[in-house]
């Protein structure tokens, strides 16, 4: 049985892209626009983790916390543009599990939201731990990668941006955003440092790296693994 | 102790005389009426000036001291009493000037060391950093004119941050939602699609509207907002808003009305910039007012100035609404709630532009109607703000 997730905040566009996504990994997922209709909702479609924005209208994330936590041990996240410390340290005594601040990454929050579950209730991951393109195999879980049965032996750095290409093989990615993958953050300048990567693993796992079969370039934007465009 | 010296000299000159001598060196004329027929001795004799005429020596001049011999014994001991209590009397006063000049010192130096360690904690951030006023009036009025400054740079540096952390968070929302749905169609959990597009562009838009307001904004609250004044009339500015908030007044089924008094004298504004106070009233009207409701632009004149309002039949402002209306990024719920846009930087910016024409802005509220009124001064007429007590409003 999936989970039910529950995304309170005020502004549309941000519960969409949330929504998709946590639908996308699998959860049920029920949105509402306010901290009034979030306790309400905790009530009536129990939910098994509820991400709460602070500023909201008619009761903001703050109120509504406490109010959930008078009845209910639901683990809750806060979603937020308030980045004082003070302010994560208020939301964490409240009795909130995570505290993510705004802009984030979608994909970042589905797996805090991962994490927590498997850490409240012990579930396993329903995150997939092994990808196949081709005769290549990464798994994340013993964190190995094989070529057609033969092991490679790659730098850390090396393993996440292959792990980040082949989790969505034919979808390009910048240098850029590969840089932020694999370092939590990038600086303009700085993307040329991904072809240094992309070159010392071409050279591991493609039989001829100078005309490679899995990792290819896109000319001006950046690289990709081969397969299905999406 | 000067004078007391000088007064000393003045007992000792009164023993000075003169003796005039014929040439055997018989004295025939004296300051002392005593000495006149004796003969001048050796010692007279050898510091006397000779009086010569045609050659001839006519008689001795003698400029003489009496010697202290010639002091009585009763002189002799005021003298020596004199000099000792000169001695005493300049020994104390040196003594006297030494401490006096120690506890100016002190009293001087030691606010001013205060002021010199809290100048360098200031130069090293430590902004707000006050000493404590005492001392001569001089230092006192150094030290408060310090702490003035102090507060100051501490009031500048909080404003400047809490500024910096306000835009920081108000561009956390589009920036979140850009990001979002960018990296979703990327991902392919949401589909590239002109609908989603459409969100991530209008975000871009927001932006980009931010920060060409946050730059009108800074420099309007710095007065480097240079404006172009001449004399425009009141019935032209009204014609021109009307004119464009007309369709989207139509568009939202929202009654615009306008009604300007007659013969009002020209002000004194920069044409564009006042278009823009009234564009951001009417634009702020019409996101609170519902369907059906009503927008109402009057203008009349009071006391040498000219007033604008912007009334509209929306839900109204409580007191604590209305206090914090004109900050910057502040949001009345159902502004927040309908998403219906705005950098929240409208009315700030307004009322800066309203200052900056020497005019005044306010906002006054009852349920179901509110009223954003402000004046301007004539063409030819002083600054609304130099003329003090705030003067009644006007009717409404």
């Amino acid at each position: 049985m999936s989970r039910k997730i529950l995304v309170a905040d005020d502004e549309q566009h941000l519960l969409e892209t949330v929504r998709a996504y946590l639908k996308d990994a699998g959860f049920d997922v029920v949105t509402v626009r306010n901290g009034r209709d979030a306790l309400f909702a905790v009530r009536h479609e129990q939910p098994d983790l509820v991400i709460l924005d602070v500023m909201m209208p008619e009761m903001d994330g703050w109120e509504a916390a406490r109010l959930i936590r008078k009845e209910s041990e639901v683990p809750l996240l806060f979603l937020t543009a308030r980045v004082d410390e003070a302010d994560q340290v208020a939301g964490l005594e409240i009795g909130a599990d995570e505290y993510i601040t705004k802009p984030f990454s979608p994909r970042v929050l589905v797996a805090r939201v991962r994490a927590i579950l498997r850490r409240v209730y012990g579930d396993l991951s329903t995150e997939p731990t092994t990808w196949r393109v081709g005769g290549l195999v990464l798994n994340a879980e013993t964190h190995t990668v094989t070529r057609d049965g033969v092991r490679l032996d790659l730098t850390p750095s090396e393993f996440d941006l292959l792990q980040v290409m082949m989790a969505r093989p034919g979808r390009v990615f910048t240098r850029m955003e590969l840089l932020d993958r694999i370092q939590g953050e990038a600086y303009a300048g700085y993307e040329r440092t991904i072809d240094v990567h992309i070159k010392n693993l071409r050279a591991k796992l493609e039989a001829d790296p100078r005309n490679p079969r899995y990792i290819e370039t896109v000319y001006g934007v950046g690289y990709r693994m081969a397969g299905d465009a999406q | 102790m000067g004078q007391g010296a000088g007064a000393g000299r003045g007992g000792v000159r009164r023993g000075w005389e003169v003796l005039l001598a014929d040439a055997s060196g018989t004295v025939i004329a004296a300051t002392d009426p005593a000495q006149v027929g004796a003969p001048l001795d050796a010692d007279a004799l050898s510091q006397a000036i000779p009086l010569e005429v045609a050659g001839a020596r006519v008689g001795w001049l003698v400029q003489a001291t009496r010697g202290e011999q010639a002091l009585g014994e009763t002189e002799t001991r005021f003298l020596t009493e004199v000099t000792n209590w000169l001695t005493a009397a300049a020994l104390i006063a040196v003594l006297l000037a030494v401490a006096a000049s120690l506890v100016l010192a002190r009293g001087l130096a030691r606010p001013l060391q205060a002021l010199t360690r809290a100048t360098r904690d200031v130069a090293g951030g430590a902004l707000g950093r006050q000493v404590k006023v005492g001392g001569p009036a001089e230092v006192v009025e150094l030290a408060e004119a310090f702490n003035r400054m102090s507060h100051d740079l501490a009031d500048g540096e909080a404003l400047r941050q809490r500024m910096a952390a306000d835009v920081a968070h108000e561009l956390r929302t589009p920036v979140s939602v850009l990001r979002g749905h960018l990296e979703a169609m990327l991902d392919g959990v949401l589909p590239t699609d002109g609908a989603h597009l459409a969100v991530a562009h209008d975000q871009t838009i927001h932006l980009a509207r931010l920060v060409d307001d946050l730059r009108l904004l800074t420099l309007a609250e710095a007065g480097r907002l240079p404006l172009e004044r001449a004399p425009v009339a009141p019935e032209a500015l009204v014609r021109q808003a009307v004119e464009r908030f007309a369709p989207l007044a139509l568009d939202a089924g929202v009654a615009l009305k306008h009604e300007v008094a007659p013969g009002l004298a020209p002000v004194f504004v920069d044409g564009d910039r006042i278009q823009q106070v009234l564009g951001n009233l009417l634009a702020n009207a019409l996101r609170h007012v519902a369907q059906g409701g009503e927008i109402a632009l009057r203008v009349g004149a009071q006391e040498g100035a000219v007033w604008f309002a912007v009334s509209n039949t929306g839900p109204g402002l409580d007191p604590a609404q209305a206090a914090h209306v004109f900050d910057r990024f502040w949001r009345a719920e159902d502004a927040r709630a309908r998403d219906s846009g705005g950098s929240g930087l409208g009315l700030a910016i307004t009322q800066q532009l309203v200052v900056l024409h020497g005019g005044r802005i306010w906002v006054e509220s009852a349920p179901a109607r509110t009223a954003f009124v402000f004046e301007l001064p004539v063409a030819g007429g002083e600054d609304l703000e130099a003329r003090g007590a705030r003067r009644p409003l006007p009717p409404r």
